[in-house]
């Protein structure tokens, strides 16, 4: 289990939560508690958190809000209302249909958000399966999964994501998974080598002394230690998984409208580069991009911070 | 040395097998057919669009046609040289052989990268050692905040901004190209000027990268006994700082090199696009767009040469300048 660097901090940490006669009298705090009691000092990644949360209810709740709240229909076209700038009817003004571009942006976030959080989710479990695998039987499995990993990290990862995505014309369902196909081999990599590094560890030669069997040591008690590095990457794959989507929408191989993502919505006013009074149309998207990516990082390296306080 | 050399081409040789194995079934199962693709007219009789196909050697086995793909043909009726002999096949839409294609763009791209790297390259190296310096100052939450959020930024949208801003409202800048269109003997400043915006948008990200690890490595140095030394000696902070510490924090970023490759290559896409400048990363997004697909199969295996290539270098340059490393 995790240590604290210094009892005394621990103590102080302690005696705000209120915790220390708890402590004294019951068992002590489990990793993911005192994980917890320090997220909750770290004021930047909390503000994250609370972002991305209001961005993530906003979009799940896209339908809702443009109804009762903004009364427009995103997919509603005017061309007589085209490149209105923002206006009290419509926020963020209109696009070249005429169409809302908040109500866009909400219902593209989703879009976006969707693939990040589930590409990384497919990620994660491609990747720790294979990580585990590789390492638990070793040999010519390892060898094998070695080999994928080393030829799909030679090729550029974007000229692969291009190619696949503009040959087969992926629906969103299909390119979440697609990222997950091309993405493992970095989560792979992380999990296997941390696995090799706890076999070393006295207390898995204590259970081995003990008779546990080597699939039980693999699961119950070297998992859970990979979970916290696990968690850490995939906080950061969510980011770049929205970063790449938005570059292939941009690109014009992702999402393809009339469904907005933040990333094809660009790609269409990208065309107004020379119109000063289609400006927002270029801005909003990219600024909603920016900020959500970010929070996804802050998070992130705050979890890092969190839950493994040697990498810092 | 020469034998290590040898070693690590010698394993690339299975990488690469990977990569001609992923290409080649991945655009055996996309949709489209060559030959149709190739000919583009609905009146062309059947039977020539056989013997088309069979010149191409495309109605053999799918294992033949790989393996007619990479070593050339042996039977001597279709006239592939193979990959390694360097023949990667004619484009479908210039009709020039693709291996040309790339070797006339190569450089174009090469240029974009080298400006990209340095730009990004020494603010990030000084923003990492200032970093590590102010340690848990304001100027080290500000640099490490600004890090993040040029990792955050997507780079196509960056781009875009800066020819808004620089170029369409202030003029100072093209807004895309390589040189001028209108003019004949372009000067030093005009390709200086079609420089700048693609160059900083590409190396924007690298600030990000390079400053996160020489504040690490820096920061690591300074813990060492002869920096103790160096201070204890009275020499000016100045001297220590740039001279004893950040030379023997630059020797891990050498391993940065290798991924660098990959990066640039994949960042190089976004930003030719953007800025039209004539590259490789531009090349393969119209082949891709149109279907062109010995272009498309050249860009991987191409692209995998050069990062193996990339990879192989960090790691000769780091042996070259860290005498403590020794070849195993």
């Amino acid at each position: 289990m995790a240590q604290i660097e210094n009892p005394a901090r621990l103590r102080e940490l302690l005696a705000e939560e209120g915790r220390l006669e708890a402590m004294v009298e019951s068992k002590p705090l489990s990793f993911w508690r005192i994980a917890m009691i320090r997220l909750r000092r770290d004021r930047l990644t909390l503000g994250a958190i609370a972002i991305l949360l209001i961005i993530l209810f906003a979009s799940l709740g896209a339908e809702i809000i443009n109804e009762r709240v903004l009364g427009v229909d995103p997919y509603d076209t005017n061309l007589l209302a085209s490149l209105e700038p923002p206006s009290s009817e419509h926020l963020l003004g209109t696009d070249t249909l005429g169409q809302d571009q908040l109500a866009r942006l909400l219902i593209g976030g989703r879009i976006s958000m969707a693939i990040g959080f589930f590409g990384a989710i497919f990620t994660l479990m491609i990747g720790v399966t294979l990580g585990m695998m590789a390492a638990y039987f070793g040999g010519i499995i390892d060898d094998v999964i070695m080999w994928v990993i080393n030829t799909l990290n030679s090729i550029p990862g974007l000229f692969l994501l291009l190619i696949v995505g503009a040959l087969f014309d992926l629906s969103a369902a299909w390119l979440t998974v697609l990222f997950a196909l091309l993405g493992w081999p970095f989560i792979t990599r992380l999990v296997r080598s941390t696995v090799f590094s706890l076999r070393e560890r006295d207390y898995i030669m204590a259970s081995n002394a003990l008779g546990a069997s080597s699939f039980s040591i693999m699961f119950r008690h070297i998992l859970p230690n990979v979970i916290p590095i696990v968690i850490i990457a995939t906080a950061r794959a969510v980011g770049n998984l929205m970063l790449s989507e938005s570059i292939l929408s941009f690109l014009g191989f992702g999402v393809q409208p009339p469904t907005p993502t933040w990333g094809n919505m660009l790609t269409e006013a990208q065309q107004y580069i020379v119109r000063p009074d289609a400006r927002h149309l270029i801005v909003a998207p990219g600024v909603m991009i920016t900020i959500t990516v970010l929070c996804m990082f802050i998070i992130g390296d705050g979890l890092r911070d969190a839950l493994d306080p040697r990498l810092k | 040395m020469t034998t290590y050399i040898f070693r690590r081409l010698l394993q690339a040789v299975p990488t690469i097998l990977g990569v001609t194995l992923i290409t080649f079934f991945l655009m055996q199962a996309a949709p489209g057919d060559p030959v149709q693709i190739l000919t583009f007219s609905p009146g062309m009789k059947a039977e020539d669009r056989e013997r088309l196909r069979h010149e191409l050697c495309l109605d053999r086995p799918l294992a033949t046609q790989y393996l007619i793909w990479v070593f050339g043909d042996w039977t001597g009726e279709c006239s592939q040289r193979g990959l390694i002999r360097g023949d990667f096949g004619n484009s479908f839409f210039s009709r020039r052989p693709v291996l040309e294609m790339y070797t006339e763009r190569i450089p174009a791209t090469l240029q974009l990268t080298t400006y990209a790297l340095l730009i990004g390259g020494a603010l990030g190296l000084f923003m990492g050692i200032i970093s590590a310096i102010y340690r848990g100052t304001a100027i080290d939450n500000f640099s490490r905040f600004f890090s993040v959020v040029f990792d955050a930024l997507p780079p196509f949208w960056f781009g875009i901004l800066l020819i808004m801003y620089f170029s369409v409202q202030l003029g100072i800048f093209p807004v895309g190209g390589q040189l001028p269109l209108n003019v004949d003997n372009p000067t030093i400043a005009d390709r200086v000027r079609h420089l700048v915006l693609p160059s900083i948008v590409l190396g924007v990200t690298w600030i990000a990268v390079m400053s996160r690890y020489m504040r690490a490595e820096t920061l690591e140095v300074m813990g060492q006994d002869y920096i103790r030394t160096a201070h204890a000696k009275g020499l000016r902070k100045r001297t220590v700082y740039f001279k004893h510490a950040a030379r023997n924090a630059l020797i891990p970023i050498v391993t940065i090199l290798g991924p660098a490759v990959t990066a640039l290559l994949g960042g190089a896409v976004v930003v030719e696009r953007i800025f039209s400048w004539p590259g490789i990363g531009r090349m393969v997004v119209d082949a891709v767009s149109r279907r062109d697909f010995p272009v498309i199969m050249a860009s991987t295996i191409i692209g995998a040469v050069l990062v193996i290539f990339g990879n192989l270098l960090s790691d000769i340059l780091l042996v070259m300048v860290d005498p403590r490393i020794r070849l195993k």
